[in-house]
């Protein structure tokens, strides 16, 4: 029976039910300690990859050559929305879903040494990856740079941030060249000069967040996958980050308005249960309309994706529908505050989760700020001259002013 | 013809929105361009001197998809540049 309230179509209902009956157990497993290793900024354990790698749902998006489903993006966000709605452990969806857009990014390569050394471990979940991209500085003066020596090549400079960093085997850097390029290449943690230190962000801290410093590493050559215009390389994976990092948020929000409503059930107040008064009820509904609105929005992108008709370098649909879904769910949050009030505050640590963690969503994959300024600029290029307009047409029969 | 920047390139140009150029070819336009600001030589092409990927390029307001540097111009051309990047 159809749900009357959430919207589903009956496909998504069938896939729901589909990824519970195989990786419900594994999210199951991964709640038992989820609070405490929030609470700890533990990083999520290996295991969890590693079955993830086992019950192929890390290789679900990737092509079956390499041990995936060729998932598309609308399924593929479906299915990192329902780990959002079932998995309290915001770190593992998010580096999950990184994991494989890095992972389709190296098949991209065509490569067959990188495919077998990196990709299909990927796949399997036997091997870490994570990206190092940001540093304290513009894209156009990053300061981390490969030079060419008579030894060979040598990797300096230094990454502030990284997800999934402290799980990782292998890590995804980018660097200067002599000639003012950039390059896209692979550093392995035990690497001599690579040193990873963990970070303690505000929050998603199960993530495994960390720096990497880079001391002149020796690098072999055939661990550059991008020899030139490393810079759009590392915009075609933050672009699609962009929508994978939205999914899981979504789903979080709806279970978070589950939470929501089953503390407003049980808390009476002037004789009356909390979920009766109007007010309150209100709140349910803005709650309820900016699920769906983010719902809406990231699968229009998902699906814009999909019909390969996205730009791959900065597309404006998913650029927005992350900023929109960002706010959503930090909306979601706000409400709830509101209606449980001291609750909230002091009553279940797993909110404060939520306000730490939605807020990551600001700056991850481009700040909003950044993206708006991005899409205004789009807009205003891609918007053709009106010709002839009644405000045009008035002002030439009024003439210039004196 | 005309090259407009904006955004983060008008840094690399002195903050010239518009300058005005004479060349024949896409290509010789930016070359004309880069002698007078030589680092927006590195801003705007990769390492083969191609113009990266990032950059979005119109020729008189329609996208030229992989604009190509042979791409003949005429004097009446408004070529512009939008670069849309973001963080990580």
């Amino acid at each position: 029976m159809a749900d009357l309230l959430w919207s589903q179509t009956v496909s998504e209902a069938k896939a729901a039910l589909e990824f519970d009956a195989r990786w419900g157990r594994l999210m199951t497993d991964i709640n038992v300690d989820a609070a405490a290793r929030e609470a700890g900024a533990i990083p999520i354990p290996r295991r969890f990859f590693t079955r993830a790698g086992l019950l192929g749902l890390q290789a679900l998006p990737l092509p079956p050559s390499v041990g995936g489903e060729a998932l598309d993006p609308v399924s593929w966000s479906l299915a990192l929305e329902r780990i959002g709605y079932l998995c309290q452990d915001s770190g593992f969806p998010l580096v999950l879903g990184f994991r494989a857009i890095i992972a389709q990014a190296l098949f991209e390569t065509g490569r067959p040494d990188v495919i077998e050394r990196y990709v299909k471990p990927v796949a399997r979940g036997t091997l870490g990856i994570a990206m190092a991209y940001s540093e304290d500085a513009d894209a156009f003066s990053f300061r981390t740079t490969l030079r060419r020596t008579a030894a060979g090549y040598l990797l300096a400079g230094h990454k502030d941030f990284m997800t999934g960093g402290l799980q990782a085997d292998v890590i995804l850097t980018y660097a200067r060249t002599e000639d003012d390029d950039m390059v896209a290449c692979l550093v392995h943690k035990d690497d001599p000069g690579v040193h990873v230190t963990p970070l303690a962000p505000v929050g998603t801290r199960t993530s495994g967040p960390a720096a990497l410093d880079l001391h002149d590493v020796p690098l072999p050559e055939e661990r550059i996958v991008a020899s030139v215009d490393g810079l759009s390389h590392a915009q075609r994976l933050l672009n699609a980050r962009r929508l994978t990092v939205s999914c899981a948020p979504v789903g979080r929000a709806r279970a978070l308005v589950e939470l929501c409503v089953a503390r407003l059930n049980t808390t009476v107040r002037h004789g009356q249960k909390l979920g009766e008064f109007p007010n309150v009820q209100g709140a349910l509904g803005r709650m309820y309309i900016s699920v769906e609105a983010a719902r809406a929005m990231l699968y229009r992108a998902a699906q814009r994706v999909a019909d390969g008709e996205a730009d791959p370098l900065f597309d404006s649909l998913v650029s927005a529908a992350k900023n929109f879904i960002a706010e959503q769910v930090r909306s979601v949050l706000d409400e709830t505050t509101r209606v449980l009030g001291g609750y909230f505050y002091y009553g279940d640590p797993y909110f404060g989760t939520c306000m730490r963690d939605f807020a990551g969503l600001v700056a991850v994959a481009g700040t909003q700020d950044i993206l708006e300024v991005n899409l205004g600029s789009l807009v205003r290029t891609h918007t053709p001259p009106r010709v002839g307009s009644q405000h045009d047409n008035e002002s030439k029969k009024e003439g210039p002013l004196p | 013809m005309m090259l407009r920047f904006s955004g983060l390139l008008l840094r690399y140009v002195d903050y010239q929105r518009t300058i005005s150029i004479a060349a024949p070819t896409l290509g010789d336009a930016l070359r004309q361009v880069e002698t007078r600001f030589p680092t927006l030589r590195q801003i705007l092409r990769d390492g083969e001197g191609r113009i990266r990927a990032t950059h979005r390029v119109f020729i008189n307001g329609e996208l030229a998809p992989a604009a190509e540097l042979g791409t003949p111009l005429a004097d009446s051309d408004n070529i512009e540049f939008l670069t849309a990047i973001a963080g990580g």
